[in-house]
């Protein structure tokens, strides 16, 4: 799971915020006290790099900017070894530029690791740029399911057209 | 070729901070754990050794909890009958238990809360003149929690005589010490968003205040007067030990006489009291945050 306000531990480092992604898989003594297997930490790490953010592995988690955040937030989702992925709004409270960049890393996600990503978002422009489904909700109703590449200006108007006009 | 100032820059750029390694980077990672933990060990051991010290010079005796069992058995033995026909003058002293802790918290509320915002560190040091307002509320606070209720009403009887009327008194200041402190904390945590989009209106401070400040925090009022109003129901059951009213004059009595029937009624009567004083008080708290 990712989230809009990326939920990291704002205190503990950056690592251990990934760590927390293995806590599902641990066994025994380990599961009641701050300490993690050499094949978890080996886990983590390996997520770390592959977001590219191994780098702040050792500073505290809130002394990253939100794009770095939000990088750190994916290790910890990928370090749990998911089928699924669901995304809370990922980049509502980032950038246009470091959204491009988190987007990017989920759909590398998708294809590389064969993980299913399930993203609710906003900005129409970058669902038709990554989804490969998009499923259009307004109060609570579907009002599109299709292929991104479809979604037009009546699409559009159907999905964010002024309320109370229809 | 001699290097031109440009390129030898330019040479500086590249080898400047090198990227760690993964290696590195998990190297540091587990120093930075090995020195938490030896850390930790360090703060442990001199958290013990203190305790240990104060063990020692506090004359801590657990033993004696077990020889002088027998002395407990008798206080609590008046608890298997306690002495129902001191019911009425019991609940008559719980009145005016509650008559102190009621009046006291009024009195010291109306003081405390214009106080606490001449205490509120956002505010008030915005200029000399509020800054020194500032501490002088800061240290008047201080000095007042610092001593506590059952000396102020010692104090208080010296001035005014025995009787409920120096527990009020005596209520009251404490209230002060206590509700401004809490009240102004909670003044210096509201959202300065709303204040600076009421300042760019053009709005006076007062005004600032009045729209933009209290409507924050009058929640935070209600509930730190009505703390206020727990902690002083529990210190006025006590109050009457020094000649200021309420129940601590029977408390007295019946401790004095060893009447453990009587003094068991009564502490039966003071918890009933205050958990439903305590439980309905954060019942509201809990609603109007």
């Amino acid at each position: 799971m990712v989230f809009q306000q990326f939920n990291l531990v704002r205190r503990s480092t950056v690592i251990r915020n990934v760590l927390t992604g293995r806590l599902g898989y641990q066994e025994g003594w380990r599961t009641y006290v701050p300490s993690f297997s050499k094949e978890h930490q080996d886990l983590a790490w390996r997520s770390l790099e592959r977001l590219e953010i191994a780098e702040k592995a050792n500073v505290r988690a809130d002394t990253l900017s939100g794009g770095q955040q939000q990088r750190v937030a994916l290790a910890r989702a990928l370090a749990q070894d998911p089928e699924i992925l669901l995304a809370d709004e990922p980049v509502a409270s980032l950038d246009p530029e470091t959204a491009i960049v988190v987007l990017d890393y989920l759909r590398d996600m998708n294809r590389r690791d064969g993980i299913t990503v399930l993203c609710s978002i906003h900005h129409l422009e970058l669902a038709k740029r990554y989804a490969t489904r998009v499923i259009a909700m307004r109060l609570g109703k579907i009002v599109y399911d299709g292929e991104p590449g479809e979604l037009d200006d009546a699409a559009y108007r159907r999905i964010y057209g002024r309320l109370g006009y229809d | 070729m001699p290097p031109t100032a440009g390129s030898t820059a330019a040479l500086a750029m590249t080898d400047s901070p090198r990227r760690r390694t993964l290696d590195e980077l998990m190297a540091e990672s587990e120093r930075m754990v090995r020195v938490q933990r030896s850390r930790n060990f360090v703060i442990a051991v001199v958290v013990i050794a203190i305790v240990a010290y104060t063990y020692r010079k506090t004359e801590f005796d657990a033993g004696a909890l077990i020889s002088h069992a027998d002395n407990m058995g008798r206080v609590l033995s008046g608890f298997s009958h306690p002495d129902r026909k001191q019911l009425p003058i019991i609940l008559k002293l719980t009145l005016e238990t509650l008559y102190i802790a009621v009046l006291g918290t009024t009195i010291g509320a109306l003081i405390a809360v214009p106080l606490s915002f001449l205490g509120a560190r956002n505010l008030m040091r915005r200029n000399p003149i509020g800054t020194a307002a500032y501490f002088a509320v800061r240290f008047l606070m201080a000095v007042i929690r610092s001593i506590p209720t059952l000396f102020w009403g010692i104090m208080w009887v010296i001035v005014v005589g025995i009787g409920p009327f120096p527990g009020v008194l005596a209520v009251a200041t404490f209230s002060v010490g206590l509700i401004s402190k809490l009240f102004s904390e909670a003044i210096e945590a509201t959202d300065w968003g709303p204040v600076e989009a009421l300042t760019a209106t053009g709005a006076n401070p007062i005004q600032v205040v009045v729209h933009g400040v209290i409507p924050q925090v009058m929640p935070y009022m209600i509930a730190n007067i009505l703390y206020s109003f727990e902690v002083n129901v529990h210190s006025s059951t006590i109050l009457g030990y020094i000649g200021a009213g309420g129940l601590g004059l029977l408390l007295q009595e019946y401790i004095g006489l060893f009447e453990y029937p009587q003094l068991a009624m009564l502490l039966i009567v003071v918890v009933i009291m205050t958990s439903t004083i305590d439980y309905s008080s954060a019942a509201i708290r809990r609603r109007i945050i």
